[in-house]
Order: C-alpha cells, then sequence, then structure tokens
C-alpha cells in the first residue's frame, strides 16, 4: 500500500532524513521508532504531501504522492498536536474534515455517525470542543482522521498524555482500521505500544532507517546480549565475583547494580553453567539466577545509544 | 474552488461566533465614536443652553434677550428666561442651564457690563467665554463703537462643515478595522500554532485553494465590518462618507492595507499570544501618529503631514477627503491614500505568506 524509497530531505546544511525506505501492507501497523529530532515527523510531513522532498520515492496503493489531491485523498492523518477547530462542535469539526475529503451527502453523515460511536463521543457531538477533556480531544482528532475510511492512515503518537479508557479506545479503533484493511504507519514514544500494535517496526535515528523487523526479529538481533542477573550471600565480595566472571569465555560486560552481579554474554543463558561454575571453583555461591530476555527498549538503547524517551 | 469555499465558510463560522471579534469590530468603534462625538462637541455641533434672569425690565434688555434669540444663533444658543437670581442660579444648580446671566435693574442706563452677571457653572467654560462675546457684542453694537458684524461661516467644501462625530466615524472605523482583522489574522495564526494548518495541507485540498479560502474570509469580515460602519453611523449619526463608489473602494484596500499589516506584525512573532500583543502596539502607535484620536482642526499642519506618512492615516484622510468632497469626490480625489492602502495591502501579505512558508516548514 505505501512504498517509501530513499527518501531525502534537507534544511540548509542540515540533512533531516537521509535515504530511508520501507514499505506498508494493506492491513499493517508499522511503527516507526525515533528519538526526539530522529526524523519521524519530517518523514512523516514527506508521506503526508505536506512537506516536498529533496529526492526518494513515495506511492499510495501505486499513485505517486506527487500527483497531489488523488494520492492525498487516501491518507488520514492524525498529528501528534490536537489540529482541531476548538470553537466548532465536534460534530462541525468532522463535517469539516468530511467535506475537505470530498464526502457529502448522507455518506457525509454516516461517516460522522461511524466516526463519533467508534470513538465514544455520540453524547458530546453537539459540544464546543474546547469543553472537551484531553482524551476526548485526542478521540476527536482520530476521528477526524478515519472519517473518510483512508487507505493509508498516518499516526502521529496519537496517544501522547491520554488517559487508559482513551487508549484503549484508540487502540481499538486502530487495530479494526487494520483489520478493514488499512495500512497505518504508527509513531509512539510508548514501547508497549509499539509492541501490542506493531507487526513491523522501523527504527529512526539521525535521520536513517537503522534497523527494521518484526518484533522478535528485532530482539534476536539482541541474543547475543542476553543479560543474566546473579545474585550471592552476605559474606561474599561482589568485586571478586566481578573478576571472576569478566574471565568467562563469551562474557561482554559485568557490572554490579542493586548488589547483584549483571553480566551481559553472549546468549547468556547458554554461559550460565559456565559461569556458575567458575564462581563456586572461587568459593562463592549463587543464591539466586535470573535470565533477562532483551526487549524492544533494549534493542533501541542498543541501536541508538539513547533511551525512546530521551 | 468547493475547497475554497469550505475553508471560507468554516472561518466565517469561527469568527462570527467569537462574540470577542464582533465586539471590537462593531460595537466598540460605534461607541467609542458616539462617546467622543458627544464628549467634544456633540454630534449636533455647538450648543449652549443660556438662562437669562431680566432684572431690568426695560426695552433695552429686553434688546438683549432678542439678540440672542434672533435666528443666526438658533440651534445654537437655546434661550430659558428667570424672574429671580435665585431661579438663575437654581438653573445652573440643577443643570438645566449652561451658563446664565443677570441683568441688573438699571442695566439700560449704565449700557454697561458693569449692570451684569454672568453664572457660570462649574466645567462650562466655553459656553460662560461665547455668553460674555456675546453680550460684549449687544454692548458694542448698542453704543455704535465697535458695531463689527458677526461674520456669516461658509463651508468651503461641498460635503459641509466636518463635525466632531463625523471625525471619529472615519477615524475608529479605520482604527477598529485595524483590530476586527487582527482577530481573523490571529486565528489563522493560532492554526499554524496548533498545526490544524498542516492537517488542511495534507487533505485533498490544493494549497491554492486553503490560501484563497483563508484570505476570502479575511477580507469578507474585513467588508462586512466596514459596511456595517458605514451604515451604523450614517443611520445613527448622520455621517456623511461621500460617493459611494470612491469609498467602497478605499474601504476594499483599506481592508486590504489591514489584512497586509496585521499578518505582517503576527508573522514575526513567535506565536498567535505574542504576535497580537505586537500588532496591538503598533497599530494604536500608528493610530496615535496617524491623527485617529485628535480632531485634525486646530492642529499644525506639520501634524497631518505626519499622520499621511502613516498607511492608516492615509486610508482615514482619504475618508475624510471624500466626506468633505461630497459628491463631487471621485477616485481621484483619493488617488494617494488608494495606492498606499492597496501597496501595503499587498506588500503585507506578500512578506507575512513567505514568513509562514518558512513557519511551516520548521514545523517539520
Amino acid at each position: 500500500m505505501l512504498l517509501v524509497r530513499g527518501l531525502i530531505k534537507s534544511f540548509g546544511s542540515r540533512i533531516a532524513v537521509e535515504g530511508v525506505g520501507f514499505t506498508i501492507a494493506a492491513g499493517e501497523i508499522y511503527g516507526l521508532l525515533g528519538p526526539n529530532g530522529a526524523g519521524k515527523t519530517t518523514t512523516i510531513s514527506m508521506i503526508a504531501g505536506i512537506l516536498a522532498r529533496d529526492a526518494g520515492e513515495i506511492t499510495i496503493d501505486g499513485i505517486d504522492i506527487d500527483l497531489g489531491s488523488p494520492a492525498r485523498a487516501l491518507i488520514g492523518i492524525v498529528p501528534q498536536s490536537i489540529s482541531l477547530y476548538l470553537d466548532l462542535t465536534g460534530r462541525e469539526n468532522l463535517d469539516f474534515w468530511g467535506r475537505m475529503y470530498d464526502l457529502s451527502g448522507n455518506a457525509l453523515h454516516r461517516a460522522i455517525d461511524n466516526a463519533l460511536n467508534a470513538v465514544g463521543l455520540t453524547q458530546r457531538a453537539d459540544e464546543i470542543v474546547s469543553t472537551y477533556s484531553g482524551g476526548m480531544q485526542r478521540r476527536l482528532n482520530l476521528a477526524c482522521g478515519v472519517l473518510h475510511q483512508p487507505k493509508l492512515l498516518i499516526l502521529d503518537e496519537p496517544t501522547v498524555g491520554v488517559d487508559p479508557q482513551s487508549r484503549s479506545a484508540i487502540f481499538d479503533l486502530v487495530e479494526r482500521l487494520r483489520d478493514q484493511g488499512a495500512a497505518v504507519l504508527y509513531t509512539t514514544h510508548y514501547m508497549e505500544e509499539a509492541e501490542r500494535l506493531c507487526a513491523r517496526i522501523g527504527i529512526i535515528d539521525g535521520g536513517k532507517l537503522i534497523a527494521e523487523g518484526t518484533r522478535t526479529q528485532l530482539i534476536a538481533s539482541l541474543a547475543q546480549d542476553t543479560r543474566v542477573e546473579i545474585g550471592f550471600g552476605l559474606g561474599d565480595s561482589l568485586e571478586r565475583a566481578v573478576r571472576v566472571a569478566d574471565t568467562v569465555e563469551g562474557v561482554h560486560t559485568v557490572s554490579v547494580q542493586d548488589n547483584r552481579l549483571h553480566v551481559v554474554a553472549d546468549h547468556g543463558a547458554n554461559r550460565l553453567p559456565a559461569l556458575l561454575s567458575a564462581l563456586l571453583s572461587a568459593g562463592m555461591i549463587a543464591e539466586s539466577v535470573r535470565v533477562v530476555e532483551p526487549n524492544l527498549e533494549d534493542v533501541f538503547l542498543r541501536m541508538t545509544g539513547r533511551g525512546l524517551r530521551d | 474552488m468547493r475547497h475554497a469555499l469550505l475553508v471560507c465558510i468554516k472561518d466565517l463560522r469561527q469568527r462570527l461566533r467569537d462574540r470577542t471579534a464582533i465586539m471590537t469590530a462593531i460595537v466598540a468603534p460605534l461607541a467609542l465614536t458616539a462617546l467622543a462625538g458627544f464628549a467634544l462637541g456633540g454630534s449636533q455641533g455647538f450648543r449652549m443652553r443660556l438662562c437669562i434672569a431680566n432684572l431690568d425690565r426695560s426695552s433695552f434688555s429686553a434688546g438683549f434677550v432678542a439678540f440672542v434669540e434672533r435666528p443666526s444663533l438658533r440651534g445654537m444658543v437655546h434661550v430659558q428666561l428667570a424672574n429671580s437670581i435665585g431661579a438663575a442660579e437654581s438653573s445652573i444648580q440643577t443643570h438645566q442651564a449652561d451658563c446664565a446671566v443677570v441683568l441688573r435693574p438699571g442695566f439700560a442706563q449704565r449700557a454697561h457690563t458693569a449692570g451684569v452677571e454672568i453664572l457660570a457653572a462649574r466645567g462650562e467654560g466655553f459656553a460662560t467665554q461665547m455668553t460674555g462675546a456675546l453680550l460684549r457684542d449687544f454692548l458694542n453694537r448698542a453704543s455704535g463703537r465697535e458695531d463689527h458684524a458677526i461674520p456669516e461661516v461658509i463651508p468651503q467644501s461641498a460635503g459641509g462643515l466636518l463635525r466632531i462625530v463625523d471625525f471619529f466615524a472615519a477615524s475608529m472605523t479605520v482604527l477598529f478595522l485595524n483590530f476586527g482583522v487582527l482577530s481573523g489574522v490571529r486565528a489563522l495564526q493560532a492554526e499554524v500554532d496548533s498545526r490544524t494548518i498542516a492537517r488542511l495541507m495534507a487533505s485533498p485540498a490544493p494549497p491554492y485553494a486553503i490560501v484563497i479560502g483563508k484570505f476570502s474570509a479575511l477580507l469578507l469580515l474585513g467588508l462586512i465590518q466596514m459596511a456595517t460602519m458605514i451604515v451604523a453611523t450614517l443611520a445613527l449619526f448622520g455621517t456623511r462618507w461621500g460617493n459611494p463608489l470612491p469609498t467602497a473602494t478605499l474601504a476594499f484596500t483599506s481592508v486590504l492595507m489591514a489584512i497586509g499589516l496585521t499578518a505582517f506584525l503576527m508573522s514575526l512573532a513567535e506565536n498567535a499570544e505574542q504576535g497580537t500583543a505586537l500588532a496591538a502596539i503598533v497599530i494604536t502607535l500608528l493610530s496615535i501618529v496617524g491623527g485617529q484620536f485628535l480632531p485634525p482642526q486646530g492642529l499644525p499642519d506639520l501634524f497631518e503631514t505626519l499622520t499621511r506618512l502613516t498607511p492608516n492615516g492615509q486610508a482615514f484622510y482619504g475618508f475624510i477627503d471624500l466626506s468633505a468632497a461630497g459628491v463631487h469626490g471621485t477616485l481621484q480625489t483619493i488617488a494617494q491614500p488608494l495606492a498606499v492602502t492597496a501597496t501595503v495591502g499587498l506588500a503585507g501579505i506578500a512578506l507575512a505568506a513567505l514568513r509562514a512558508r518558512r513557519a511551516l516548514q520548521k514545523m517539520t
């Protein structure tokens, strides 16, 4: 549904996006993760046709974005900010955005009723938006983007600052649209959202797509970096344990955190017998052992050197 | 054009729902015109209520009463008669009269101001001076020593004499046109701030349709405001605006000027709030220099020269010139105001558009 290839954008001498490319199939949610300033919003803006690109190719359902209106009509965008007219009612906002996407008559009224129902705002539809709570505004923000049943839905941090109820309503609607065949491009700072919703994830940093794959594939790329946490009795010297663990083959780093030995090793679970044996030989008996499998947060940290919320 | 129309209608709906904007655009200038007009001379020109206590009761003192009641002063001096000093004092204290003259017994024999007392109301200095002047004139004429005829006032312009209220009708219309348009431009800046403008640009609407829609809404609102002010001041105060065609043309270029000026000022700021404050300060300063707070009568010529250096001063004096020209007013009469306001408007809009484009790029 969406093909992005070799995208480049510079602002003066600063290269904001450099060679970014990915595809999203119909009925797929693709997560684009990256720290602030990584180039996510610039990439999204180019895909949405808001910002001209310096080079690269963007097609939606085979239509070049440069064709303008025909391509943009296939896109629904939900910006990170609340992009609503606060002095109009919820229904008036939906009516306006529906008409801008060429809906009219009964089709428009049906679409408005469906969208209001989907985000749970039917009862408040005729009230001025400035009287809505933050979560309700977020839900209406989403409804305005999906009103015209877009083939490509772009969601830029759609759950920032919302209550759990609104977040759940947003997830449900996004999953329903995916099930109806929409391709979804989703950016978020919340790893659990990416893990729940996204079939594939791209990690962008410094304007480049540095990793891409399913959650399993990305985590597997860090399999050699499994962390093992070992606890000892009070009498044991953690300093000596660090020295011993450091001599075991395949161990990358050893540190002490919260009175526990943290060992990062190639395929850590496989190294565990040799590690425990070496410690035992040195007279130290492990009281507890925990193997921590890497998650997306670890992947992100390893790839970018920063946490997702940095 | 369907998209442009949708954007225009949506913007109009938002603006007309904004009570503060309506207050700023229509109610405030009308109220200030009325207040200033009445406070600084009244909408009907100079008018004095004069109480005369004729205690002399001679034909000479009756002559003074007839003198101030003569047809040429009708409408300017309204005479009330009192039969005692106490009644004259009471008329002043109860604000029934602005000034009172007591013609004491013997006034006819003396034929001099020594037989007369003027009772002045607090704050009616002008009426007091006028009464003194009338009295001196009467005595001069009676004695034949300095019999100067009162010169007749002949309007030198086809539109007649400019009244204070006419001046304020034009000045407040131009001043609040800027503030009225500012509320529309502020809303546009708020759209940039909230990024609804980016959402609009992502819609199937071509960019030119969005620009046309937004500009049309601003222009329409400005023209509605101008038309409402012109009709309202005509109906309420009898303000003469001159020939309709050049007046409408100047109203159009004045709206362009207001859009250009406020849009440019707004584009210099970081956000809508800051832009509104900046624009309000600059508009107020321009209005002071542009002569919109002081009637031009009695001010040095230099002041008018200075006011014409400002775009809103040009618009203001354009309307005044048209009013003065009456039926003889043409586009040629206001060639300079038309050129200046249109140029400032178009230049401001162009500069603001360039800066807005950069701001949109920064958003990403």
